[in-house]
């Protein structure tokens, strides 16, 4: 049992699991976190005949020992908040031990928009703050000054804890963290082992060097086949006698200042994203799973 | 999403045109920002028709699709990509190669639809497609289609395909029948080939009216919204809006949803 205070909020928070964390700006997050990006049903289709299956996903997740959970206002449609709400209450999960990330997409509309996106999010989730709360994608046509002073606000009324960003390259990310009266906790990119966009363009260094948590999504690409058939991670793999999608978030993990949330509504294959983290690389193996593209 | 389903192919009544990514005629990086977050947010929201061709920023087009594609957590069989061969290409050599430089921008093993782009005055034709029909015996294009031709065309491009002819693109929204009025409209309707219907807003210059905006009220829309499903609610017929604005794809995206009665597509159809 592990005990991690958080001082931003000042409360305790108890993991029972052998999870290791990242620790930015006094905030300390699981290396592993739950994606819900389908959650529901496919992204805009939600599928309430089959609610009992992603409830019950949900719940084995929780009871697996997620602590970071992390959704946006459009996945689904807004179900897939709707869904971890009613698992929360459900299940009689501790509000302060998770760690709840949410995102809207900046409008021309700034003030009011925000407010009915964060608003939305609260009452679907049923909980009165976000643990962090993202620009979901940079939008050219709205105003980052009007948002942030709008996310400036939402942060000193206690309802969001943290702001960070989503899909930013270097120059919106700088210019995001001149706005931000708090720092950017982190920036949600996609990244995983063959699809690395945001280590080329800098965004991962800048990170790491700048105390910015990079959140990897997509970082076994909905269990894809380049990856379980790659021989180099096979047979990484089998020496750690792991799944190769272990071994790919095992590869994200190893990295400074990485965090990463896959999604998956199968328990067996929850439990084994989460103990991807335990997965020690050797450095030769890391030097063999950077080679690969 | 509504869908259009023949020829055992399923294509939705909305994609995403990626004309203007990466510039117009030539490359332009600058805006590559612009582009990929426009292409993310699609591919994230749902799109998975994306149309582009080599014209498109001189080739840029298909490079920001295809990192896009890959960085999206899809798999390439989940979304249908459409490219297309300029004109001044059309010889059997120029076809062959066209196509294997568009998948190399794409980093991708095939397109899903490959069309000739405009026809050409003295082209011919029969060479172009026994390249077109190589290409889809070879696997490099699962489907072949036309842009911009008019019934006589199409009709020979239909004799001189091996496979059938699943689309001709051409212009059509509320202010442009002109293919309504040549007969194309109503033959790929009794001839089960799509109808992709490009610029179904006039490339935002849409002009407004009394009609679509009362419509647009009655259904809590933007006239743009309607625009678009007035486009789809025609049989066979699906549609390739682009914006940079990601508030604009979704509601592009979301148009596919808007159940417009028969009267008021009647009473969009007079305008």
């Amino acid at each position: 049992m592990v005990e991690l205070y958080i001082p931003s909020g000042g409360i305790f928070i108890e993991y029972n699991w052998g999870m290791k964390y990242e620790t930015v700006r006094n905030v300390t997050i699981p290396k592993i976190g739950f994606g819900t990006a389908q959650l529901g049903g496919s992204p805009y289709v939600p599928n309430r005949a089959k609610t009992d299956f992603y409830l019950s996903a949900l719940r084995s997740a929780f009871e697996l020992g997620y602590t970071h959970i992390d959704t946006s206002d459009d996945y689904v449609r807004g179900l897939a908040e709707e869904l971890i709400g009613r698992s929360i209450r459900e299940n009689n999960v501790q509000r302060e031990k998770l760690f709840i990330t949410s995102k809207f997409l900046p409008s021309p509309w700034g003030y009011s928009k925000v407010m009915r996106s964060i608003e939305g999010s609260l009452r679907r989730l049923g909980t009165d703050y976000l643990d962090l709360y993202l620009l979901h994608f940079p939008n050219p046509f709205a105003s980052m000054k009007e948002t942030f002073r709008v996310l400036n606000q939402l942060v000193r009324d206690g309802r969001v804890r943290q702001l960070g960003v989503s899909n930013f390259n270097v120059k919106q990310l700088r210019n995001a963290q001149s706005l931000s009266k708090t720092p950017i906790l982190t920036n949600q990119v996609p990244y995983n082992i063959f699809f690395r966009s945001f280590a080329k363009n800098g965004v991962l260094e800048y990170c790491q060097k700048n105390d910015i948590l990079l959140t990897a999504y997509f970082p076994v690409k909905f269990r894809s086949k380049s990856i379980a058939s790659n021989e180099v991670i096979r047979s990484i793999a089998q020496a750690h006698k792991a799944t190769p999608f272990q071994i790919a978030l095992a590869w994200l993990a190893a990295q400074p200042r990485v965090i990463t949330i896959p999604l998956s509504f199968n328990p067996q294959h929850q439990k084994e994203n989460l103990e991807a983290a335990d997965i020690e690389l050797t450095q030769d193996e890391m030097e063999k799973l950077n080679k690969l593209t | 999403m509504k869908y259009e389903t023949l020829q055992h192919v399923t294509l939705p009544k909305i994609g995403f045109g990626a004309w203007r990514i990466g510039g117009n005629s030539s490359p332009n990086r600058a805006l590559d920002p612009k582009s990929l977050t426009a292409l993310r947010y699609a591919l994230e929201i749902g799109y998975t028709h994306i149309d582009t061709a080599e014209m498109y920023a001189d080739g840029h087009s298909e490079e920001l699709v295809g990192e896009a594609v890959r960085g999206s957590g899809k798999q390439r069989e989940d979304i249908f990509i459409t490219s297309k061969v300029l004109p001044n290409h059309l010889k059997y050599d120029e076809v062959l190669k066209a196509c294997d430089a568009s998948l190399r921008r794409l980093q991708m093993d095939y397109v899903d639809l490959y069309l000739i782009h405009w026809p050409q005055a003295g082209a011919k034709y029969e060479v172009t497609f026994r390249a077109l029909n190589k290409l889809a015996r070879d696997g490099k294009v699962k489907h072949l289609g036309v842009s911009n031709f008019n019934l006589r065309l199409l009709k020979q491009a239909q004799e001189l395909s091996e496979t059938p002819i699943l689309t001709n693109q051409v212009p059509f929204s509320v202010s442009d029948r002109s293919y309504v009025d040549n007969g194309v409209l109503e033959y790929c309707q009794q001839n089960d080939i799509i109808f992709t219907s490009y610029s179904p807003v006039d490339e935002g210059n849409l002009r407004s009216n009394k009609t679509l905006e009362g419509i647009a009220k009655a259904h809590n829309t933007t006239v743009y919204q309607i625009a678009l499903a007035w486009v789809i609610s025609h049989l066979r017929v699906i549609t390739i809006p682009m914006s940079f604005n990601p508030q604009h794809i979704r509601e592009n995206f979301d148009a596919a949803e808007i159940e417009l009665t028969k009267e008021e597509i009647d009473l969009l159809a007079r305008q």
